[in-house]
């Protein structure tokens, strides 16, 4: 199973211009200025890949923090 | 989440600050314009009162009726039963996040079958706007053709793409369960095309 740190920096990844210094567990990711749809599913593709874990629309939505969604990724496994 | 209705005159108020927001604007396959009030104003006045030809519908929130977008069926030809899917924006950031997208294409696009009895329906973005291009094709739309510098926007030319779907095709994937799961579809489609462009 992957760790918090190692989500937090997969999920980095699916931004083109946010720095991935700016990201960590407790990053309210709503409020990043590159946060948009595109990212969103593009989180939702890379949690199917590395986690085969199925997120919802409503998973993202109602996470708060980068840790949130870890734990709901995981709460699904 | 959200439920559509006709766009209304007084929406002109909020559609004139999406309308001049570039972010709003960007991907779309329409030239950007500076638009003033009074010019929003009647084209919000005529949209209201046109539900035959083109349709501009408000997207809504259900728990508060507010307004975060609008979506337009567009050149609705009855006698050949096709139409245009002419754009969906959601003007209001804070549902930016593709749930409310969906949701309002899909009613949107039941409308569309369901109720205005549309034998094909075709939609055209950007080749840049993933999230269209995703959208369209997860959903099992056809790529039947790239008009190549057909706009010029920022700067430079851009091309269109030009996607089509036939109600036989839709019915036949829904019959099949096609459609379930569509938002991992939809995200693995972004993921594959993001590649793409990146690769360019």
């Amino acid at each position: 199973m992957k760790s918090l740190e190692e989500f937090v920096e997969l999920f980095a990844e699916q931004f083109d211009e946010t720095d991935a210094s700016e990201i960590t567990a407790a990053t309210v990711f709503h409020d990043l200025d590159e946060w948009s749809s595109l990212i969103g599913l593009s989180v939702i593709a890379m949690v199917d890949e590395e986690f085969d874990v199925a997120l919802k629309g409503d998973d993202v939505k109602n996470s708060v923090t980068v840790e949130d969604l870890y734990n709901r990724v995981i709460a699904k496994l | 989440m959200v439920y559509l209705r006709l766009l209304e005159p007084e929406d002109y108020e909020i559609t004139y600050k999406w309308r001049n927001n570039y972010n709003n604007q960007k991907m779309t396959c329409g030239p950007i314009r500076f638009i003033s009030k009074e010019m929003e104003r009647n084209w919000a006045q005529n949209h209201s009162l046109d539900n035959s030809y083109n349709i501009y519908l408000a997207i809504c929130l259900i728990e508060n009726d507010e307004m975060i977008g609008w979506y337009s069926i567009n050149n609705i030809d009855h006698k050949n039963q096709k139409c245009e899917c002419g754009g969906i924006v959601i003007g209001d950031r804070r549902y930016k996040d593709g749930m409310a997208y969906r949701e309002a294409g899909d009613l949107a696009f039941q409308y569309i079958i369901n109720e205005l009895n549309m034998n094909r329906v075709t939609g055209s973005c950007l080749k840049e706007h993933i999230l269209s291009r995703a959208d369209m094709e997860a959903s099992f739309w056809k790529l039947e053709g790239i008009e190549r510098q057909a706009i010029f926007k920022n700067g430079t030319y851009h091309d269109i793409c030009h996607y089509a779907i036939l109600r036989e095709e839709y019915l036949e994937h829904l019959h099949n369960g096609d459609y379930n799961n569509l938002t991992l579809r939809i995200a693995k489609a972004v993921k594959k095309l993001r590649k793409e462009q990146y690769l360019l």
